[in-house]
Parts: structure tokens; sequence; C-alpha cells
């Protein structure tokens, strides 16, 4: 950054904004996934680095204030200086027809994907499947990609651009399956599509939820039912400690800083006091 | 008495805000009239028995003032609320939660069953919030009551809240995004259970749910809306509510928060977890955000933690072969799949079954279950992410695509055993493991364990109590039935595998475990111990983690080997001594031949036989044969409630009259050491201790030993400090099923057997209690049962050795009170019949006698003064020991009383002391009450095991066989009428035998008529003809004779 540079931008400071999107990135690199980090680094690969490191700041300070991803398009609102936020758009290539039907028939000729996906699990494994059938949910280089913003500033990408891409490479680290949306469909559409193609596996139909309504005979009115002598409590510890983060993982959507991560845990060890005496 | 009750009432189900209202009902207050009939007035009424606000409130902070739990919970302060419930109704009443809030005539009137309607009622009461009340049901600690009843809503909420206790314990919850009824976005913690395990607790928590609970909750407010309530939701809700509360108090305990930068809605979020402000002032935009990220966050598992029609499973098969000793090159592990309907025995399809479906089958699981293959693919999906061998199956699946099975190496497989297997039940799957793994351990239930083998190398003094027997000691390793050899077993701790299968068994190698066995072993090895030193040690081992388990050693078997070798039982059995007179029953000469071998051994046993079954003629039986085989015997120390000394006097005039005794007690005592029973009571036991102390004593029994169940009490100590060759407990109450009185007892018999105190709290009540040990519990039985011997009289070994009934007089000791009473009765009465003639005569008579016997049955009977306490009579106190211990075993009785008063007075009585519904039936009963009295009480329905009668009213007619005890607590002296009394239990219909208790006032004219009724004279012919008439023809003289009260024995 040379001195002129810094001249000019030390006065350029973006109004502040109350609800934007802070990015979970404290410091250093952007993309916790291999899906985020692949997203990056097709912005990354541009010229403009001065930008990044600003894009990056502004992501930090929360100055997107929105974005959306709809049919192969995303759009966010990202507050600069001046009083009226810059509209953003990137869009991607949306996979025709014929793309998306080559698609399912992958994923219905392997039932491990399938059940991978059906557990909202986003393997390497999956990205090799596809690329092996010539497919690929990420844009691959920056030409799939175009990008635009309502800035007066000349470089693309501009710090608001790098900044909206920093957020939604953070978006997909936290689920990777708006790759989907942003290639025109939604995941859950392209999951009742590839579960047509699949022999016996018929679509599942609402589970209803179960309801017990209480007893108004006379008899059970003051009285417990019968199965209440046999229902058993023990007062024990965990079987596997910390089951639940281990299953689920530690929410993506906390910032990633020191005094938040380890928070849950310390929570969930706090609740074992809970024994009385 | 009132009866508290708690109405849980959450602001609405999209609210974590919850109070609980709490009212009682107290008894119908004489001036409200009850409308029996359809309702004319409108509703909401006002509650007709419920107690005021002021006198709940009291009550409240009377229970409450020793609960240290319930912290800042200030009753003045609370407000006073009406609230409307909703209950079954019938003209102006409500259904009561028991019969003794309405006067006893109109609720067997009414038919809530048939007639009744829900209708609501308004009631005052008092608003708790819901974290103090929660600490309530959380409280160890005793809040009972004489004057507050508890019902089944307490109990429920009780054990609801001791569930969500678990779920926190165990972890099963997540912090949420919740949006309230206001649309408003909160942080709530909440319950996140376990498919499996938890969720069929849900559903019997929610099927069982007493209804009255939810009578006021807010979604209700009609009986149709009532109908569409869901027990399930609440539950859940209930759960999380409490959860959710204790974790923000243990945060904002430990400023959980403080380390949180609320920066973002996110951090805001996980900050205000930790607060005790739950809602998030955040804009729309960030709501979404939240929402989004939370819902991404759970989606994949919130299914798993409700009960889905189907859910998949996963078995791991171990291969047949090879065998260590036996090297083959078998097959791989293996897991399989399924599919399994959730609480539904019995639907249980492997992928294989799945795929062979015809399209008829398939349709209707289908539209029951849904589908099979989504299921599978779905879960397994899952699986997969927790334990990447199943991934296999998938490659390995058939054209269909569902995977049918994975194999495993062996490290995979001990790992799925000793950990996957873990994460994969908290996340919600069937899981079927070898029959040999044991999930409670987390080890294989095959040990390697160490056989001991226990001889007798005869250097003992023959004499010695075996307690003291010098025993040697040897040892091998043992899988199951079969040993090694030590080269194999050391071969064994060369290998490195963690799961190997040896003599067709897979054994878990632990090898620091055999590493410390070997040194423990070696330190014993050689060694001469004795028998006390042997068991110490086996305990010791068992709760030790760190060595090989010395189950080997059976106890009960080896102790009967002993016996064998050193007394020679059972070879010669012995018989009932000559001096008995009577006849012992088959059951009762098998306990005298246990008593004879406990004391033998010098050990010490506890009879703990069912009432009736004749515990006391079993051990008086067991002195006269050691009298007949040991000469100048030191006494025995016999030591028993004050209620039963009179009894046990005249049990041994009758069955042991060549038995001298001395009954230890009054003011000024001294021991008489010179007879062969010395008889005292628990209370004298405790004070004279010293005295008691400086004696050997032949034996200590201790009569009804549930006195010292617990251990810490003074008169368990000093029971316990009483030296004796032999110590033995007589008790009717189940002891095993209290595991402190177990052992107290336990400790007075045998000292050192289940080792200190402390020690016993953590390897058995610990294990047992709270986790449900079935290995701790077989253990304890194996020690406990050479010296517990019960016999219920179900027993199909017992029923037929027992006639249809047992008649027994229970001769109890009248009060200080009613000697004094009774006395002066007496005095009065004599100095008038010293005057008067004639018909003059015979009406004192009758009366004098009617007064007396209304002394022998209570003080305010004959007083009118209202005290009916239990201390101020003998039958009261004796009474209730015995429904004390009937009711323990669940046994039903009815009482039979000739007078009204009395009746009304006992039932009051017992309702309060055992909160119990008692009916009585007496002759103004209505006849429509009257069956459903008889109804509900042979179908067992409101629990009410105590039904009491009046003798003219209930002498006939009736069919009440549930009951197999019987009291007469006053006597009508006609054999014949209390027969017939007696035969309401015992129609056709009854397989158990009866039991008839008559109780009698020792020293009183009830006993004096009792034993011309047991000599036939001449007079009792008279008795039995014209009842108390015939006493009237008697001459002055003897009529003072049967009047005057003989205090010989106390």
């Amino acid at each position: 950054m040379s001195y002129w540079e810094w001249q000019h931008y030390t006065p350029v400071v973006p109004k502040d904004v109350k609800d934007g999107i802070k990015a979970k990135s404290r410091q250093g690199d952007f993309g916790e996934t291999a899906v985020g980090k692949q997203w990056i680094s097709l912005l990354e690969r541009t010229p403009w680095s001065n930008r990044l490191a600003r894009g990056k700041r502004y992501a930090r300070m929360g100055q997107v204030r929105d974005f959306n991803i709809d049919k192969g398009e995303v759009s966010a609102s990202v507050q600069g200086t001046r009083a009226k936020p810059y509209k953003i758009r990137i869009s991607l290539k949306s996979f025709p027809k014929k793309t998306w039907e080559r698609l399912y028939r992958i994923v219905a000729k392997n039932p491990l994907h399938y059940a991978a996906l059906k557990a909202r699990k986003f393997t390497d494994d999956f990205q090799e499947l596809l690329k092996a059938g010539g497919i690929s949910l990420l844009p691959e280089s920056t030409r799939d990609i175009k990008t635009d913003c309502s800035c007066p500033d000349q470089a693309n990408p501009c710090k608001h651009i790098a900044a909206t891409v920093y957020i939604v490479g953070e978006a997909l680290d936290e689920n990777p399956f708006l790759l989907f949306q942003m290639r025109g469909l939604s995941f859950e559409d392209f999951i009742n599509n590839v579960e047509k193609l699949i022999p016996h596996a018929c679509s599942e139909e609402e589970v209803q939820q179960k309801v017990i309504h209480p007893d108004l005979t006379p008899k059970r009115f003051w009285k417990a039912g019968a199965e209440f002598e046999k229902t058993k409590t023990f007062r024990r510890s965990p079987d596997v400690p910390l089951a639940l983060i281990k299953l689920l993982g530690i929410p993506k959507f906390l910032p990633r800083t020191k005094s938040v991560q380890g928070q849950l845990e310390r929570a969930y060890e706090l609740a074992l006091k809970n024994k009385p005496s | 008495m009132i009866a508290l009750h708690q109405i849980w009432k959450p602001e609405s189900m999209n609210s974590f805000n919850s109070n609980f209202f709490l009212w009682a009902e107290a008894s119908c207050s004489e001036d409200r009239k009850i409308i029996r009939g359809r309702a004319r007035s409108s509703f909401p009424k006002r509650h007709p028995y419920q107690c005021k606000t002021e006198q709940l409130k009291k009550l409240l902070s009377s229970i409450l003032r020793g609960v240290s739990k319930v912290r800042g919970l200030d009753l003045e302060d609370m407000k006073v609320q009406t609230t409307n419930i909703f209950l079954p109704t019938v003209g102006n009443v409500p259904l009561p939660s028991a019969d003794f809030f309405l006067d006893q005539e109109t609720y067997y009137e009414l038919d809530f069953e048939e007639e009744g309607e829900i209708r609501p009622w308004e009631v005052e009461g008092v608003e708790v919030p819901f974290t103090q009340l929660i600490d309530l049901f959380l409280s160890d600690e005793d809040i009972s009551s004489e004057e507050v009843s508890f019902g089944d809503d307490w109990f429920f909420l009780k054990k609801l809240s001791q569930f969500g206790l678990e779920l926190l314990s165990r972890q099963r919850f997540i912090p949420a995004v919740f949006i309230n009824n206001r649309e408003e976005i909160e942080s709530r913690w909440r319950v996140f259970p376990e498919a499996q395990r938890d969720y069929e607790r849900f559903e019997q928590l929610a099927r069982s749910l007493p209804t009255a609970l939810i009578g006021g909750y807010p979604g209700i407010s009609a009986g149709n809306a009532f109908k569409q309530a869901d027990c399930l939701a609440l539950i859940e809700h209930f759960l999380s509510t409490q959860i959710d509360s204790m974790m923000r108090n243990t945060l904002i305990e430990d400023n959980w928060s403080q380390n949180i930068n609320p920066e973002d809605e996110f951090s805001q979020w996980l900050y205000s977890l930790g607060t005790a402000k739950a809602d998030l002032e955040i804009t729309d935009r960030q709501k979404d955000r939240l929402i989004n990220s939370y819902t991404n966050w759970v989606a994949v598992y919130e299914s798993f933690t409700k009960a889905h029609p189907l859910k998949s499973g996963i078995q791991i098969i171990p291969p047949g072969e090879p065998d260590l000793f036996r090297p083959d090159n078998g097959d791989q592990w293996l897991l399989q799949f399924f599919v399994k309907a959730t609480g539904q025995e019995g639907f249980r399809l492997s992928t294989e079954e799945v795929k062979d479906l015809d399209k008829k089958k398939k349709d209707i699981i289908l539209k029951r279950f849904g589908s099979p293959e989504q299921t599978l693919l779905r879960d397994l999906g899952v699986a997969a992410e927790l334990f990447s061998p199943i991934k296999r199956g998938f490659e390995s699946g058939s054209a269909a695509g569902i995977p049918s099975k994975a194999d495993l190496t062996h490290d995979e497989a001990y790992l799925f055993l000793k950990e996957s297997f873990w994460l994969l039940r908290e996340a919600g799957f069937f899981l079927e493991i070898p029959q040999w793994w044991n999930e409670k351990t987390n080890t294989s239930k095959n040990e390697l364990s160490v056989k001991t083998r226990i001889s007798d190398p005869g250097k003992s003094p023959s004499k010695v109590s075996f307690w003291d027997t010098i025993v040697s000691f040897d040892w091998e390793i043992a899988v199951r039935d079969s040993s090694l050899s030590r080269t194999e077993f050391f071969q064994l701790a060369e290998l490195k595998l963690p799961l190997v299968k040896i003599r067709g068994e897979w054994i878990e190698l632990d090898q620091e475990k055999i590493n410390n066995t070997m040194k423990y072993l070696r330190g014993l090895d050689g060694r001469e111990l004795t028998v006390r030193e042997i068991i110490q040690k086996g305990i010791l081992a068992e709760s030790s983690s760190d060595l090989l388990s010395l189950t080997g050693f059976d106890f009960s078997s080896w102790l009967k080997d002993f016996i064998k070798t050193k007394i020679g039982f059972p070879a010669d059995k012995i018989e009932a001594p000559v001096t008995f007179r009577g006849k012992l029953r088959p059951y009762q000469l098998e306990g005298l031949n246990w008593l004879w071998l406990i004391k033998e051994i010098g050990a010490g046993g506890c009879l703990a036989d069912d009432m009736g079954l004749g515990k006391t003629i079993q051990f008086i039986a067991l002195i006269l044969h050691d009298k007949k085989l040991n000469k100048n015997l030191n006494p025995y120390l016999l030591v028993c409630p004050t209620s039963v000394v009179e009894n046990w006097a005249r049990e041994i005039d009758k069955f042991a009259p060549s038995l001298s005794y001395f009954i230890h007690h009054g003011v000024d005592r001294k021991i008489n050491t010179a007879r062969d029973i010395i008889l005292t009571t628990f209370g004298i036991m405790r004070r004279d201790i010293d005295l008691l102390k400086s004696i050997y004593w032949r034996s200590v029994c201790l009569d009804e030993s549930q006195n010292i169940k617990n251990p810490n009490t003074k008169t368990a100590k000093a029971a316990r400090s009483i030296p004796a060759d032999s110590h033995f407990g007589l008790t009717g109450t189940p002891v095993e099923n209290h595991l402190m009185e177990l052992w107290s007892i336990m400790e007075f018999l045998n000292p050192g057997l289940l080792g200190k105190q402390k020690a016993f709290k953590q390897n058995f009540m610990t294990p047992i209690q709270e986790e449900g040990s079935p290995e701790k519990e077989k253990l304890l039985r194996s020690l406990i049962n050479p010296f517990l011997l019960r016999r219920k009289k179900s027993d199909p070994d017992i029923l037929p050795d027992l006639p249809d009934k047992i008649e027994k007089k229970e001769y109890i000791p009248i009060s200080e009170e009613q000697a004094t009473l009774y006395q002066a009765v007496v005095d009065e009465s004599v100095k008038l019949l010293e005057e008067a003639e004639g018909i003059e005569k015979k009406g004192l008579i009758l009366a004098t006698i009617t007064k007396l016997k209304q002394i022998c049955n209570h003080p305010a009977q004959f007083l009118k003064d209202g005290n009916f306490i239990k201390e101020r009579s003998g039958k009261l106190v004796r009474l209730t020991e015995m429904l004390d211990e009937l009711f323990e075993a669940g046994e039903a009785s009815l009482i039979f009383t000739q007078y009204v008063e009395l009746g009304r007075m006992l039932k009051s009585f017992i309702q309060r002391t055992f909160h119990k519904q008692v009916p009585f039936l007496h002759g103004a009963v209505s006849r429509k009450a009257r069956m459903r009295m008889v109804d509900e009480f042979q179908n067992g329905d409101s629990g009410n095991p105590v039904f009491i009668l009046s003798l003219k009213a209930g002498g006939t007619g009736l069919n009440l066989t549930r009951a197999s005890h019987v009291f007469h607590y006053d006597r009508w002296w006609n054999p014949a009428v209390e027969a017939q009394a007696t035969d309401r239990t015992h129609r056709i219909g009854q397989k158990k035998n009866v039991q008839v208790f008559s109780f009698i006032s020792t020293g009183t004219y009830e006993e004096k008529i009792d034993e011309m009724l047991e000599a036939k004279r001449d007079l009792a012919d008279r008795i039995i003809r014209s009842g108390e008439k015939g006493l009237t023809e008697l001459s002055t003289e003897e009529i003072i004779d049967l009047i005057s009260y003989r205090k010989e024995r106390f």
C-alpha cells in the first residue's frame, strides 16, 4: 500500500450499520470449510489485493447489511461512506435443465452420497463425484462469475464486492447447500427430484406428530395412570460426555473468537453440577 | 387435614414463563349444602370444600420451613389469586381427590363416572414461581406432615422434575432460538431427548398425567378445549422450562456470560443464555438470520429426538470363529442394518427383508410407518458420519442401493463396541450388540475372573463362630465355568488384542487389570484367613475397578458346603422340641431349622416372614431347642415394641411354659439373669444400654427389627453394642426394599458383612438405586440371602400348609391413661354395685361394661373429647403398627367394631395417618353407597386397602374377598357372630388365606372373658348365647373379680 493510497483512504469511514452481518472470522484468513475456501479463492485470484484487505475489514465491521440468494444470483446491500448503501450483484451461471438431470442421475446411482446429502453432509467425495461427471457446483474460474457494484470505484472487485464474497463464503461454511440455490435450484427441490429416480424409495410422507390427549374420565382426574409407577428416572452422568455437541457440532454461526468458542462446552460441564446432594 | 394441589400454568405453549398455582381441598364444612342431581345454576361457582387461603399459606410455610432448597420463597408476599379449574362435577359437587373431603355418604352416592360433567370451579390459591417449586420437588428433605396430604399430582410433578434433572445431568439439552407467543425471539435451553430411551418415558408420562394437574391450563377454557390438549407437548415443554431455568441459574452463578462479547446477534443469543433475560433486542433482519442459522444447525438431529414411526438400527455380529485356543481363519465381524417401528414390539425388518417385501405388504407399511428404504438411507447417512466403516455398506449394497451390511476389522469392531455404540445411541439409533457385551459397564460380560477355592484346614477351634473360622485360600483364573491353565493365562497376558475369544466366549482383555490382579493374588497366596476377612476382601475386590473380579467366590453355596461339613446340616433335621406345646407347621419347622443353623454357625439372621406366619413361635421353639441341648445357658434378650411385650409373654406361657422369663420394664429396673429370657422394649434398651451391655447374652433378638431402620439412631447403635453369641431380627416388612434399613439390620446381625456404611452407599446403594445395576443387586442378594429368610403367605410352598383361616389373639397392654380411667370406673362401679339390686344392678353392670369397653378402645371414645391420637390407646398403637406393615406388603384388611362413633374416629385417624381413603360401612349407609363402597374396595380402584365395618351392618351379605386380614378391634364375645363377619373375606374366590386378629386389652375384663371362653366355663355359654347381658346374672363378687384390673406384668 503506497503512502498516496493511505492518504486517499483514511478519511473514508463507512457509515455504521446496526444490524449488519458481522464476519465470524476475526483475524487472518477466511474460509473454514473446503467449500468456503474454494469460494474465497476465486476472489483472491484477482489482482486487486488492496480491495481484498478492505473488503475483509468491511466484512468484519458488519458493513454487509444483508444478502439474498435467488436463482443463480447473490444480491447484497453493503453500507459504504454514502448514505445510501451500494447494491452488489454476484451472478453465477445457472445450470441448464440438462445438467441438473445429469446431476440427479449421478446422485441417484450413488446411495452413499444420496444418504449423506439426506443427512445434510456435503463431502469432498461428493464434489469429486460431480467433478468426475464434469460438473462443478462452485464456479471454477472468475469467468464463471459476474460481479457488479453500484459504487463509484472502478476496481472490480471493489471492497464492497469483496466484503460480500467473504460473507457469502462464511454462509457457505455454515450451509454449503446454498450452492444449489446459487445454481438455480433449491437443495430441497434437488433432493426431491433425485428421490423420484431411486427405485422403491417412495417419497417420504409427512410424519404426523404424535399427540396424547388427557384422560378425561373422572377415575383418572386426580390419579396418575397405570404406567406412572413403572416410569423410572435415574440420576446419572452422560454415557458420552458432550454427546450433543459431538453430534451437532459447535454452531458455525458463532463468532470464531476465543471467548465464544469453548463456552458451550463449559455450559454443559456446569450442568453436571446440578446433581442434588 | 388438607390435600395440597398444584396446577402447572405456563403462560402459553409458546412461552417459557410459567407458574404453579397452589390450592388445597379441605374437609367440607358443615354449613355448605351439597346438592345432588343435575346442576341448575351457572358455572363457574365457588369450589365448596376448598381450604381458605390464609390457612393454606400457614400450612405451606410450616412444611416449607425445613426445606433449605426453597430459597427466598416468601409466602407472605405471594399473591392470592382466584382461578378457574376444571373438574368432573355432579350437581353442585366437584369430584374430590379423596372421599374425605366430602361426607362419605355424598361421595359414595354420587356417580361421577356415569354422570360427571367437566365444569369450571372457582378456587382461591397462591401462585409460586416455577423455579422455586422445582427446587422443592427435587429436594430430598422430608416435608410430610400430618396435616397435609399429597396426591398423585404432587408425586407426578416430583417424578417429572426428577426426569428433568436426569436429562440435565445427562446433557440431553441444547441451546435454542425460541419464538415466543408474541413472535419475539428468545434464547432458551431446551430438552433434546434421545429417541429410544427417553421418548418412551415421555409417552409414559404423557399417558399417565393426572388430568387435574392441567385443569387450570390457560388454553383450556371448556371441556372441549381440554380434550384437545396435548400431554406429550406439555411434558416436553415442562422439561424444557425446567432445564432452561436450572441452566440459567447455574450459569448466572458462574458468571458464565462474562466471557462472551455480545457483538452480533449470534453472540448476543449465546450471552443471554447465561442471564435471566431471555428476550433478544435485535432487528428483524438479525432475527431472520438467527432463526435460519439455528434451524440449519439442528436440522439433521431434530428429527432424531422424536419417535419417528420407523427408525434404523445397527446390529454387530461377531465372527463365529476363531477361538484363541482353537485358531482358525474365520469370518469377519459384521454390521447389519435394519428398520424397526418405535414402540411397536416385534416389527423389525432387515435390509434384505425390506428388499423382498411384496407390494401389498409394502403398501401397508408405507401407509402406517412410511418408507423403510427412505428411513434407512436417511439414518445410515448420518450413522456413516459417526462411524465411517458403515460407508462400506453402501458400496457393497445391491442395485437398489440400500445398504444391508458392512464388514469390520477386529479393531473397528472393538471401537464400535467401546465408543461409537454410545454416540450412535445418543443419536437415537436402535443398536443390537452381542449378549456378552455389557452396556452398563462398557465391557464384556464374560470376564476373566479369579475363581477362589476356600477350604477348611480344620485349624480352628471347634466352637469358634464361623466368622472367625480359619480357612485356606487357593485360586485359578476362569472364564465363566471353564478355567485356564496358568500357562494359558500368561499367554493371554502377552496378547495385545483388546477382544479375544477363549473357550467360545468373548473377553475383553485389560492388561492393567491383569497385572494388578497378579500382584494382589500373590499377596494372598498361601495365607490363612478368617471367613470375615475373605468376605470383606471379596467386597473390596468387587468395588475396585483395577482388579479382575473375585466373583468366583459364591458365598451362598460355599456357606452351604461349609455348614454341611462343619455341622452336618441339612442331613440331621431337627424336630420341634418336645417341650413345645403345640404343633409347628412344615414351613415353621423349616424356619426353626434355619434359625438353629444360623445360631450354630454363630452368625445372625433375620426371619422376615409375612405377618401371621408365626415368627414368634418359631423363635420360641429355637430357644426350647437350645435349652434342650445346652444346660446353664446365658439368657436370651428379646427386644420388642411396647405394644407386643404382653403378646410375647402370653405366647411363651402358651407354647413354652417350661421357659422362665422376666419383663425388664417399669420404673425401678433390675435384671434377673437367672431366667431363660429377658423381655424388654426398644425404649428401655436405649435407656439401659449400659446395663444390658454388661451382660453377655446367649442371643439378642429384635422383634419388629424395622425399629432400627435408621442406623444412626441411638436405638440402632445401642442394639449393635450388646454382646451375644448370636443375633436375630424378626420383621414382617420386606427389608430388602430399603437398602439403608437392610444395612442397619445386617450390621446388627453380621457386623462387617456389607462393609462400612459409607462404602455400602458407594458400592451398593448408589449403583442399585440410582443406576439400577442388576449386577450389584445380584451380588448384594448373594451376600444377604444366607442370613435372610422371608416367606410370603402367597408362596406356593407355604399356602398349602396354611389353614384357610388363622385366628390369633393380640394381647395389648393399655396405656397409663386408659389404666387410670379404667380403675376409676371400676372403683366407682364397685361402690355402686355393692348397694344395687335387681334391674338396677343389671343396668349398672351393662353400663360399666360399656364404659370399660370404650376405655379399652380409646379414651376419646369414653371421654368424648375428640382427641383421637394413637398414644392414648394401646390398641390403636398396635393397629397402626400392623397396618403399617400390611400397607408395606400391599395387603388389604377389614376392621370390625361395634361402635359407629369409634368407626368414624378410626376412619379419620387412618386417613390422616396413612393418607388413604377408608370406607366405613355402618347401618345408616344407603344401599347405593354401600354397593359402591364394596365395588371400589373389591376392585382396588381407589387403592384403599382398609375397610371399616360396624359389626352389625357388615356382618352379613357382603363380599369382601380382597381383604386377607381381619381385625376385631373390640369384641362381641360371640364366636358365631365374629366368624360370620370374618367370612366376608372368605367367600368363594378368596385364594389367599385369611388372618384374623382379635384385640384383647391385657389385665382388663376383656382378657378375663377371653380366658373364660377358652376354659369353656358355664358362664361362657351364657355370654355366647346372650352377649354381655349374660354377665348381668353374675354375683357381685364375680362381677367385681371380672372387671378389676390386674396389673401383674406392667
